[in-house]
């Protein structure tokens, strides 16, 4: 796929599931699943089997539009009839309405056009406020601060351009949010391991489960460094140690995210996760997603490969500067 | 390209390969130790290269300083 137009799109989905203020929420479990028959497998070494290929695309926001208020879940009639008057089959169209200049539907990017697993939450983030805590004053000043430094540097470099346009991380996390598209991803279990590789940017996380304790907080990742336990049939994955160049939604180093995978039918796993940063929201916040089931198989992800998108807007940016020039001549 | 890992010590594995391209070249095999790293605490950190490689692929392109 063209690069632009990825990059274009990622910036879109980000717009969709931007950042807000207000505050708290308690957790609330989803409706409870029809009855069945059905029981969770175990992979030979007696891990609750979570394998195969997964996508965690859906079709709720990760806030809650605000005309919902505090209603946490839909009736299956009412989200239908809501999804009727969004565009593009997607819940919170009605309130961030996409910016773009081409027909997405060409390219199957439409959110009518993928399919999610069935989740009747009004947004991802849990709870009866359905938002991003508000920042602490100190994350306020900090990006800022930042957003001062950084305006009229946007296209200096490459460093100037967020991780997902450099190739670096994009939606593999931690936490695992969802993008405008390609929210494939596959799980492995072995003794004493899970492996979730992301397609998009080709990337495999791989959790340890036997208790050894995390890495010195000297050493830090992008995607921080994880350890895994279960409880009962949920996995608990625990990851700290983040660089402060992945800020997430614009936290720091200090980054916590605990999250649990829990297998509740045959084509569903529930997937939960909770960040904490004290340096940057005045409380932790919950976001919870149905992951379903991606037939097929994941394929290689050469994100640098194709990334024109970069090339094309430095050069863009440099060419601007020079028509600037010599005009002033 | 076939490999083949066979364990022959306890911390080691050996490691062959055979190498086809039918009408270039004629097969290449290959056969080398893998050894297991027994330090302790060892296990493999991120390498993300596209930090080290920007430079290089994008660095012609960057604003000039003190521009």
């Amino acid at each position: 796929m063209n690069h632009k137009l990825c990059t274009l799109i990622t910036v879109t989905a980000s717009l969709l599931l931007g950042p807000a203020a207000v505050s708290a929420q308690a957790q609330k479990p989803a409706p409870a699943a029809k009855t069945s028959t059905w029981a969770v497998g175990h992979t030979p070494d007696g891990q609750p089997d979570m394998q195969g290929t997964w996508t965690n695309a859906s079709n709720v926001p990760l806030v809650r539009p605000k005309e919902l208020g505090a209603k946490e879940f839909f009736t299956g009639q009412e989200q239908a009839d809501y999804l009727k008057r969004a565009k593009n089959g997607y819940v919170g169209d009605t309130a961030t309405p996409i910016q773009a200049h081409y027909d997405r539907s060409q390219f199957g990017l439409d959110r009518s056009q993928g399919k999610f697993a069935p989740n009747l939450r009004t947004s991802l983030i849990v709870g009866p406020e359905g938002r991003i805590p508000p920042y602490t004053a100190e994350a306020r000043k900090r990006l800022a601060e930042k957003a001062a430094k950084a305006k009229g540097h946007e296209f200096d470099g490459p460093e100037n351009r967020n991780p997902g346009e450099r190739c670096i991380v994009n939606n593999a996390g931690p936490p695992m949010l969802p993008t405008g598209y390609n929210n494939d991803l596959e799980i492995v279990q072995g003794p004493g391991y899970v492996a979730i590789m992301q397609e998009m940017i080709h990337d495999t996380r791989i959790i340890p489960l036997d208790g050894r304790p995390h890495t010195s907080s000297d050493i830090r990742q992008w995607r921080g460094d994880s350890r895994g336990h279960w409880e009962g049939n949920t996995l608990v994955v625990d990851t700290i140690n983040f660089t402060d160049k992945t800020a997430f939604r614009g936290s720091t180093r200090n980054l916590h995210v605990v999250e649990r995978f829990t297998r509740t039918g045959p084509e569903t796993i529930n997937y939960q996760f909770t960040v904490d940063d004290p340096s940057t929201w005045e409380k932790s916040w919950t976001v919870e997603i149905v992951m379903g089931p991606a037939p097929g198989q994941i394929y290689e992800y050469a994100c640098h490969e194709a990334n024109q998108s970069m090339t094309n807007l430095l050069s863009s940016a440099r060419n601007l500067e020079k028509e600037a020039a010599e005009a002033k001549k | 390209v076939a490999e083949r890992y066979t364990p022959v010590r306890g911390r080691a594995r050996l490691r062959g390969d055979n190498r086809r391209s039918d009408g270039i070249f004629a097969a290449v095999e290959d056969q080398h130790a893998v050894a297991r790293r027994m330090e302790k605490n060892m296990r493999l950190a991120e390498f993300k290269c596209v930090e080290f490689v920007e430079e290089l692929m994008y660095g012609h392109l960057r604003k000039p300083p003190n521009k």
